[in-house]
C-alpha cells in the first residue's frame, strides 16, 4: 500500500529534485550565468528528464486518484462511517449539514483538483521523436500540490473526528436554533431584515411562507379559499404540508416547498426536493437537540456520565435574558444543552 | 431576494458547486503553467 509520501520520496530521489534544488540555490545569480548553469545541467541530465517528470506526476496523480477517485478514504472513512455512526447514535437530523459543510466540500475539491491537474500536465509531456518537453514548473507545482493534499488529508481526518463528537453536534444545533430564534424574534419587532426566514411573505405566499405562518395550513384546506391542494393530498404530502408551521414532524428535511403563484389556478407551480436550510424555523434545531437527549445510550448520555454533569451548570443566555439550562428535573434535551 | 437566497443555499448544500470551482481552477492552473514552460520564460530548471 503506497503512502501519500511517495511523491516526496520521488522528489528527493529523482533527478528533478536535484535539478530543483540546483535551480533554487542559484536563483540569485545573474541571468546569463544562471542560464548557462541550467543549460549545462540540462545537457548532463537531459535525456530522460521527461520520464522523470512522468514518473513524478504519475505518482502524484496515483495518490490523488487513490484519495479522490477510488474514494477509499473520503467515502468509506467519512460517509459510510458517519452514516453508521448516525444510525447507531443519532438520527438523520443531526448530521444533516454534513454535505453542507464547507470544509468537506473544499477537501473533496482539492483532491479532485490535484487529480485533474496531474492528468492535464501529464498529457503535455512529450519525449522521443516528437521532441522532448517536460514542463518543469508545472511538475514542481504538482509536487507542491501533493504536499497540500497531504495537509488536507490530515485536516480532513481531524475535522471529521471532531465534528462527530457530541459537543460539536450540540453546539451546532444550539447555534442554529438560537440564530433561528433571533430571526423570528428580533430585538426590535418589525425591524427584521427583508428576505430573512420568519418574515411573513406578503406578495406570494407559498409553503416557504407556511414555515413561518402556523395558521396558513388552515387556509390551504381543500375547502378553503385558495383550494387546489388535492393533488398534493393524493400523494400523501398535504398533511405534512399542513404541519409546516409546527416544526414537529420529521418530514421537514425532505419535503418540499411549493412556490405559490399569484393565482390559485397555477398552484402548485413547482416542487423542489429539499427545503433550503435558511427557511427552517427553530423547530428543527430544537428537534435536533431533543434527538440528542432522547438517546439514553447515545453519546450525549455517555458524555453526561463521563463528566458527572459537572459542566451542566446553568448557562447564561447569549442575550443576557436569563439561563438556558432550566436545572434539575427538566427535560433531558434541555439539560443536555 | 428569497429565491436568490434559496438558490444560493441549494448551491452551497451541493457537493458539486465548490469542487467544480476547484477543479476548474486546477485545470486553468495546469494549462497556465504549461504555457509558461512552453514559452521559455521559466528558465530556472
Amino acid at each position: 500500500m503506497d503512502s501519500p509520501i511517495r511523491p516526496v520520496a520521488a522528489l528527493v530521489r529523482g533527478r528533478l529534485g536535484r535539478l530543483a534544488g540546483h535551480a533554487l540555490s542559484h536563483r540569485q545569480l545573474d541571468d546569463h550565468r544562471g542560464r548557462r548553469r541550467v543549460l549545462d545541467h540540462h545537457r548532463r541530465f537531459g535525456p530522460g528528464i521527461e520520464s522523470e517528470a512522468v514518473n513524478l506526476l504519475t505518482s502524484v496523480h496515483y495518490n490523488a486518484s487513490k484519495i479522490g477517485r477510488n474514494s477509499r478514504i473520503y467515502v468509506e472513512f467519512t460517509c459510510t462511517d458517519v452514516e453508521k455512526f448516525t444510525a447507531s447514535q443519532y438520527t438523520s437530523f443531526i448530521l444533516r449539514n454534513f454535505m453542507r459543510d464547507r470544509a468537506n466540500q473544499t477537501v473533496l475539491g482539492i483532491f479532485l483538483g490535484i487529480f485533474v491537474y496531474c492528468v492535464v500536465v501529464l498529457r503535455t509531456i512529450r519525449g522521443g521523436d516528437e521532441g522532448e518537453f517536460a514542463p518543469s514548473l508545472a511538475v514542481l507545482f504538482g509536487v507542491v500540490l501533493s504536499l497540500v493534499g497531504i495537509g488536507c488529508l490530515i485536516f480532513f481526518i481531524h475535522h471529521i473526528a471532531s465534528s462527530i463528537q457530541a459537543e460539536s453536534i450540540i453546539k451546532s444545533a444550539a447555534d442554529e436554533t438560537i440564530d433561528a430564534i433571533d430571526r423570528l424574534f428580533p430585538d426590535e419587532m418589525g425591524g427584521g431584515r427583508v428576505g430573512r426566514v420568519g418574515r411573513r411573505p406578503r406578495a406570494r405566499p407559498g409553503l416557504h411562507g407556511l414555515a413561518a405562518d402556523p395558521g396558513a395550513g388552515d387556509r390551504l384546506h381543500p375547502g378553503g379559499r385558495r383550494g387546489r391542494p388535492a393533488s398534493l393530498r393524493a400523494s400523501g404530502r398535504l398533511s405534512s404540508a399542513w404541519n409546516a408551521g409546527s416544526g414537529s414532524s420529521s418530514w421537514r428535511g425532505t419535503l418540499v416547498a411549493v412556490a405559490g403563484g399569484r393565482s390559485a389556478g397555477r398552484w402548485p407551480r413547482r416542487l423542489v426536493h429539499r427545503r433550503p436550510p435558511a427557511h427552517d424555523g427553530p423547530g428543527r434545531g430544537l428537534r435536533r437537540l431533543a434527538d440528542c437527549g432522547h438517546r439514553p445510550e447515545g453519546a450525549v448520555a455517555g458524555h453526561q456520565r463521563h463528566h458527572h454533569r459537572r459542566d451542566l451548570r446553568p448557562l447564561p443566555d447569549v442575550r443576557g435574558r436569563g439561563v438556558l439550562n432550566p436545572g434539575p428535573g427538566a427535560h433531558p434535551s434541555a439539560s443536555a444543552y | 431576494m428569497l429565491n436568490l437566497r434559496s438558490l444560493w443555499d441549494r448551491l452551497r448544500s451541493s457537493l458539486w458547486f465548490v469542487p467544480s470551482f476547484l477543479v476548474t481552477g486546477s485545470v486553468a492552473l495546469a494549462l497556465g503553467l504549461v504555457e509558461i514552460d512552453a514559452s521559455g520564460k521559466w528558465t530556472h530548471l
